[in-house]
């Protein structure tokens, strides 16, 4: 990876030449309540199969987004912290040199790509991924006739066989192009919220391109508390966290999981 | 026109009914043909391209406005409605998740009685034209008096419908919540001077002090304060707010508390008398306070060294808070959870929200904002609440012979949530006649002699009155979103709205009863109170022309306006603090407090969330347990009792027992189980039949004598191994977090 970016020094960090748009994430810990919303309306809005008590208990369960619970301390002076985790969308992306079939790839908004119809299944991606945040479909899809009514029609039912992820809701991505396209106009700050930005209640989520300096998220990912989850791996995130606030951070014991 | 002679005339026209037979033989299905918008403008569907169109959750309990994609003549996704007061744009779990209420494999599509014995489990559809003529002779041969309607907590115009109906037919209304929030109305009306209970300004206040408040998780609007705490959080143009939190566990909502501290159970209103006085330097108490006070006019009983010992937090942190809580800006004191469900529920809320009288912050930005009273006078903004103590006595007639003839049940569900004590299965099955208005197959319903069943809130008409606080007088539209997705083919089979029924019951049986009821269906009812606002000349949306109005009040879910003020009286705290807390047992032969925990995502397992597979497998926030119900024990205490974890644990009490997987949870103290709410459904669908255990069904029937609620948190337990082991499906566990050596993946700073 690193050899083949000496290839192209005209932009190191970044393994894919950029259109101006680097599509990014802020996390703000100290917003987020762990409420769940993002999950199942990551759920619903990305037709991911249902994960029944079986797949759980065979730890198969697919979660594009997922609250970590992390515990610090010892009663009564005990912590639970809630960090939200899914694809980083990394511009150095582990999950992106082992795949055989070139099914991974980066594309040129800074999106970590997945083609269903490329993937074999080899499933060196997920093993790859520091952060868990890609998903292997063990079973075809067995849905009642009736859960199939709300599926999402802009978006792929994955088949057995497949990995998948996090995608950043790029059809929602897509769809917002094509409406300023049709009014003859660029991309607005603020256009295009994939569904878990949309439902989160304390707006912890906030998205966008991190290539416009006037972005919010490229503001918010300036902040002082701004770090990368595992930024010692080099993978060069497109999100970016940022730090809880705790007043009392110095009393308890660092977390655990 | 109505929405149905458009159908007819489509119908007879061969585009509707006949092209859509026409049509099945190539294939497609013929329902196709029927979807249209809910709006009487059917031309706006254009294939292909998706539609949103504005509602009301009635899913989550807190009344969200929600938006909702449509395409395809299908619900495909719910949203937050940007526009709504109550939560901008913002959604819940539950309100996600409502598509699988909506599109549940096991909905009752038609009409239904049981085949054989009431009960027997097996059922024969039936036509709407051939089973309301009976249920008409019925309801009007029972003698006056002789008819019970129950349903859940309602506000809008079906509590409209519903007092006028029940009035009418001289029917009794119960209302069925199973952790009922009596003590926190009545604390409410007892302080504030209403039993609605005031919206806390979070987003604006600089000091959060909750005792048992889980308004993240629960409460009355936790989209609301979710968004508002984000605010309170990071907002722009503030600085970062200080959240302190008191309860008996860690719950969800603790757990995003600057300072977390357990408290005793049951002496959470002794604790709030506390810092009261801390924050008064023990000096005199305002006028309003004066009932609690001594007769120097002090809280001098409630000093922190004493409170300390009764309530288990540590005298300097009384102090410590009760100064920070004098010294800040603004603050509010919040309260609720299992606070509320103590014998002396209604002393603890009343000491909490008693606080805010301190900081004067009635009314005031970053205080305790009233809600703006209804928009329309005739529509309630809240039904009236039946409390425990009425349940015991309804259904002690029923056991002395002098129950109803006829029982209506709509979207509550007794046998589950009363205890079981109380028999509720044997009792309500000892009426005569029994006939439900569910739409899923629960306990309840499982008892009828006929099964009406209700569309889904997405397919019918209806209003929610939401607390917003004192700036808007909001009216929320509940409009079908899609045609109803188990449709009257010929007008007979399907489901049917419940107001709808009642509606034409109402027409059909005439009299007074028709001419309380004068609309045909809930939509006219609605049109008639949306005409009224209109002539209002002012709102969020203003209109000459009552059509044009109508319509964009449907657009954007509803109608919002300048609020009167809410007329409130006095605070009055006499008859306070009353008797301590009591429990349902002793302490020697049930050692432990058992905490019920309503689940962020299941709530207490009314209604039909437990039949949804994205609810069901989401991971709880705490414990990230899924699909069953599981017993939360403190580490140390499962050590002691030599129980491991997935140990299979049976927790009694005097009034029943269930079983689940012990978790070790660390939030939580040695002499207390959690067990979350939510499962334990004996019916209900193949995703939530017979999963789990119902910790509602082995609460002891403790009544809070104050406020005659169930005293949901007063039951003693003990707990036992029963030598078997299982494993807890939980999402934590499947994704170990990497967590480098020098470099934590959680990180925290104490600089804001």
């Amino acid at each position: 990876m690193r050899q083949a970016q000496e290839e192209h020094p005209q932009d190191t960090d970044k393994p894919v030449a950029s259109i101006g748009r680097r599509w990014g994430m802020v996390v703000d810990l100290d917003r987020c309540t762990g409420c769940q919303a993002c999950v199942v309306a990551c759920h619903a809005e990305n037709n991911i199969a249902l994960n029944l008590e079986d797949v759980v208990l065979q730890q198969r369960a697919i979660n594009w987004i997922r609250i970590e619970r992390y515990w610090e301390g010892e009663y009564p002076n005990v912590k639970a912290r809630f960090l939200p985790m899914f694809c980083q969308h990394c511009n150095n992306a582990p999950c992106e040199p082992v795949c055989p079939v070139y099914a991974t790839y980066h594309n040129q908004e800074g999106l970590n790509v997945q083609v269903y119809n490329r993937c074999i299944g080899t499933r060196y991606c997920a093993n790859n991924c520091p952060y868990h945040a890609r998903f292997f479909n063990f079973w075809e899809r067995d849905l009642d006739d009736t859960h199939r009514e709300y599926l999402n029609p802009n978006v792929t039912v994955r088949t057995k066989g497949i990995m998948e992820k996090c995608t950043f809701c790029v059809q929602r991505i897509r769809k917002s192009e094509w409406e300023r396209r049709q009014a003859d106009e660029e991309l607005q700050d603020g256009d295009v919220n994939p569904a878990c930005v949309q439902a989160c209640p304390t707006d912890t989520l906030v998205f966008g391109n991190l290539e416009d300096e006037e972005s919010r998220v490229a503001k918010l990912a300036q902040n002082k508390r701004h770090y990368r989850v595992l930024e010692e791996l080099g993978t060069d995130t497109n999100v970016v966290y940022l730090k809880k606030v705790d007043p009392h951070a110095s009393e308890t014991a660092p977390a655990h999981a | 026109m109505r929405r149905r002679d458009v159908l007819k005339l489509a119908g007879t026209s061969g585009l509707g009914l006949g092209a859509g037979v026409a049509f099945a033989g190539c294939g497609t299905p013929d329902r196709e043909f029927h979807i249209q918008s809910p709006v009487e403008i059917p031309e706006d569907m254009v294939t292909g391209v998706d539609t949103w169109y504005a509602s009301i959750c009635q899913d989550s309990g807190d009344g969200c406005g929600i938006i909702v994609r449509v395409k395809s003549g299908r619900a495909r996704k719910i949203e937050g409605n940007p526009d709504y007061p109550l939560n901008r744009g913002k959604s819940s779990a539950r309100a996600q998740a409502a598509l699988q209420t909506l599109y549940n494999p096991d909905r009752i599509p038609n009409p239904m009685v049981p085949r054989g014995h009431r009960g027997s489990g097996r059922y024969r559809f039936r036509r709407w034209a051939d089973v309301l003529p009976d249920f008409q002779e019925k309801l009007t041969a029972a003698a006056d008096g002789s008819i019970v309607m129950i349903t859940e907590p309602v506000n809008g115009h079906l509590a409209m419908v519903l007092e006028r109906f029940t009035q009418s037919v001289g029917a009794r209304w119960l209302t069925f919540e199973p952790l009922e929030q009596a003590a926190v109305r009545q604390a409410s009306a007892k302080v504030f001077g209403t039993t609605r209970v005031p919206q806390f300004d979070i987003a604006n206040t600089s000091y959060v002090l909750s005792i048992g408040g889980n308004f993240l998780e629960g409460g009355d609007a936790p989209v609301h304060y979710g968004q508002a705490y984000g605010h309170f959080r990071q907002g722009e143009g503030r600085s970062r707010g200080n959240f302190v939190h008191f309860d008996t566990h860690l719950t969800m909502t603790a757990a995003n508390a600057d300072e977390w501290h357990p408290v005793n159970p049951g002496t959470e209103g002794i604790l709030a008398l506390s810092i009261a006085h801390a924050a008064l330097e023990g000096g005199a108490v305002p006028a309003a306070l004066r009932p609690l006070a001594n007769a120097e006019g002090t809280l001098a009983a409630y000093a922190a060294e004493q409170a300390a010992g009764v309530t288990g937090v540590p005298a300097e942190i009384i102090q410590r808070v009760g100064h920070e809580f004098a010294a800040a800006q603004t603050a509010v004191a919040m309260g609720g959870g299992s606070a509320a469900g103590h014998s002396n529920g209604l002393f603890n809320m009343s000491a909490i929200f008693a606080l805010n009288l301190l900081k004067d912050n009635v009314g005031r930005t970053g205080g305790a904002l009233l809600n703006a009273p209804s928009p329309l006078p005739d529509i309630p903004a809240e039904s009236p609440v039946t409390s425990f103590q009425e349940w015991q006595e309804f259904l002690g007639e029923i056991e002395s012979g002098q129950g109803p003839e006829v029982l209506l049940i709509h979207g509550a569900n007794p046998v589950f949530g009363l205890p079981g004590v109380l028999n509720a299965e044997n009792l309500l099955g000892d009426i005569p006649y029994v006939v439900s208005f569910s739409n899923v197959l629960d306990e309840t319903t499982a008892l009828a002699d006929l099964i009406l069943p209700d569309h889904h809130y997405l397919e019918s008409w209806g209003t929610s009155i939401p607390p917003v606080g004192a700036e808007y007088a909001t009216l929320g539209i509940q409009q079908p979103v899609i045609r109803p997705y188990h449709q009257e083919f010929d007008g007979e089979a399907g489901t049917r709205a419940f107001a709808d029924v009642l509606l034409a019951l109402a027409d059909s049986i005439g009299g007074p009863l028709a001419e309380a009821l004068p609309w045909e269906t809930m939509r006219d009812a609605i049109r008639a109170s949306v005409d009224e606002l209109q002539a209002r000349g002012d709102g969020s949306v203003i209109s000459e022309d009552p059509e044009s109005f109508w319509l964009t009040v449907l657009q954007r879910g509803g109608w919002w306006g300048p609020a009167e003020e809410a007329t409130t009286a006095a605070p009055d705290l006499s008859g306070l603090p009353g008797p301590d807390a009591v429990f349902s047992s002793d302490s020697q032969e049930y050692p432990y407090h058992l905490v019920v925990t309503p689940s962020v995502l299941l709530g207490d397992g009314s209604g039909s969330l437990a039949a949804t597979p994205w609810l069901q497998s989401t991971s709880d926030p705490m414990t990230t347990g899924v699909w069953t119900t599981w017993v939360a024990l403190n580490p140390h205490m499962m050590a002691d009792l030599g129980i491991q974890e997935n140990d299979i644990v049976r927790v009694t009490s005097v009034a029943g027992s269930i079983l689940g997987p012990a978790y070790p949870y660390p939030g939580i103290g040695e002499g207390l189980v959690s067990v979350p709410l939510g499962q334990g459904h004996r019916e209900l669908g193949r995703y939530a039949q017979d999963r789990g255990d119902n910790a509602l069904g082995m609460l002891a029937p403790v009544v809070q004598e104050q406020t005659g609620a169930l005293a949901w948190s007063a039951t003693r337990v003990r707990v036992s191994a029963t030598g078997r082991r299982t494993r807890l499906p939980r999402i934590e566990g499947i994704t170990a977090p990497v967590q480098m050596p020098d470099q934590q993946t959680f990180q925290i700073t104490d600089e804001s």
